[in-house]
């Protein structure tokens, strides 16, 4: 039994492959028919754990998948983002536009931490171009959060 | 049987905040500790008598660190390294032989200095040290893949309850998955390191001996989550070590191949989730892989943390 289960939902431009669950050496992957769609969209939102044998299988599905379709991530938690920055292999050897991504952010009124969705281009506009972390409010008491990171290491993926 | 004594700590750097943070750390553990002021000249070296370890600061400079390396035992040694993670690979455990490395970090913690206390007292009793104080959170003994879920699960439930950030379970969760695999399928195989993917059933009762268990505990107090995974067979090496990591290094520069097994890339993702990884390892008798985690409120904290590593062995 696969532990991570897919959901494909085709979209106007694309066809969206929500992923639930683990991505480990259990983790099937099967094949995505794109009904002719050129951009596949993948939504990492409930990736609940990656470790090593799953990161390989993962490398391997990426370089099986069609040249000539665009490949687009999304809503990646930070233990993808992780990846993404540690083995840039990750994206399968070819071009992959992240679009949206979580990352950390650190009320100090509140004593909380947040993990906020975040698109490439509002870190891209921040910083003129260079990735730099947009500045989030809390969801409590509406005050600027502090980014929870290193930026040029968060972000490194966007360049 | 008369005990021996333990070894004083010589500390040799030429920067005095962190020789005074690491004087008073130390002193704090009970241990007997002098600085040393001498040049770079050879003549000038401290010389690692036999009731002394040395902590040499990288800092003073490689080539000086090289001639150390050369002349004394590497578990009379500890570099003192303010490098990236990788860098810590390549530059000092690879090129020394390095056993012990301490992340130069400008805000040391207590519990850092506890490997250096038990090598001065001749190696013994790290996960001792490191335990005392704390409360168990979760244990438990797999004989097989077939419990490694639920154990993984456990541990991170549990670093889940601790004050800190959010993706401080997710690093408790890689590294314990990654270091139960290694425990329960790698280090059975003996020289190389790879996952076996046939197996995650129970084995039967009567194949449960006792040279399969595998344990893990979760600890923790207020300053540190401290986890120990242990096998009772006592095979993995420095080499071993060593040679994932680069593999692994090579490959995060390049590209995963698939045609490796998992822990080399495995206990890369470790070294890169945890503060401190401590091996210790008892020929021929048991593993001890232990790692820490500052207990803190910002993930930041953590990632401008350079690791410390150190690798205990007895009986080899």
């Amino acid at each position: 039994m696969s532990s991570i289960n897919l959901t494909t939902t085709a979209k106007a431009d694309r066809v969206s492959v929500a992923f639930a669950g683990k991505i480990d050496e259990n983790a099937k992957y099967g094949t995505i028919d794109l009904g002719g769609k050129s951009i596949l969209e993948f939504d990492f939102d409930k990736v609940e754990l990656i470790n090593s044998m799953g990161l390989q299988n993962w490398v391997s599905f990426m370089k099986g998948l069609p040249g000539n379709v665009a490949i687009h991530f999304t809503r990646c938690p930070l233990r993808i983002v992780n990846q993404m920055n540690l083995f840039p292999g990750f994206m399968g050897e070819r071009k992959v536009v992240v679009e949206s991504f979580y990352a950390g952010y650190f009320c100090d009124a509140c004593d909380a931490s947040h993990n906020n969705l975040l698109t490439r281009d509002s870190v891209l506009n921040a910083g003129g171009g260079k990735p730099k972390a947009p500045e989030q409010k809390c969801p409590k008491c509406q005050k600027a959060m502090e980014f929870d990171g290193i930026e040029d290491k968060y972000f490194a993926f966007l360049k | 049987m008369s005990q021996a004594s333990p070894k004083s700590l010589v500390i040799w750097t030429g920067d005095d905040k962190f020789a005074t943070a690491i004087g008073e750390l130390a002193t704090d553990a009970g241990l007997k500790n002098t600085r040393h002021h001498g040049g770079t000249d050879p003549a000038e070296m401290p010389t690692a008598a036999d009731g002394q370890v040395i902590l040499a600061d990288c800092d003073l400079g490689m080539d000086v660190m090289a001639r150390l390396a050369a002349a004394r035992a590497a578990d009379s040694l500890v570099y003192a390294f303010g490098g990236s993670r990788r860098e810590l690979i390549n530059d000092v455990f690879k090129k020394f032989s390095a056993r012990h490395i301490l992340g130069r970090n400008t805000h040391l913690l207590r519990h850092e200095l506890l490997p250096l206390v038990s090598l001065c007292g001749g190696g013994t009793g790290v996960w001792g040290l490191l335990s005392a104080g704390t409360r168990g959170l979760h244990a438990a003994r797999l004989w097989d893949g077939s419990g490694i879920d639920a154990a993984v699960e456990g541990a991170k439930q549990a670093a889940a309850g601790l004050h800190t950030y959010s993706e401080f379970s997710n690093y408790v969760a890689t590294c314990v998955w990654e270091l139960l695999t290694n425990a329960i399928y790698d280090a059975r195989r003996g020289t190389s390191i790879e996952l076996r993917r046939d197996s995650r059933d129970s084995l039967p009762e009567e194949m449960r001996t006792g040279d399969r268990l595998v344990t893990l505990e979760v600890n923790a107090d207020e300053e540190k989550i401290v986890i120990r995974i242990q096998d009772r067979l006592g095979r993995l090496t420095p080499a071993m070590v060593l040679q994932n990591w680069t593999r692994a290094d090579a490959r995060a520069s390049d590209q995963i191949k698939h045609d490796h097994g998992g822990a080399g890339v495995g206990l890369y993702m470790v070294l890169h989730e945890c503060a401190q990884l401590i091996f210790s390892v008892q020929r021929n008798v048991s593993t001890e892989v232990m790692f820490t985690l500052p207990v803190e409120r910002l993930n930041r904290a953590f990632l401008t943390r350079i690791p410390s590593v150190h690798f205990f062995e007895m009986g080899s």
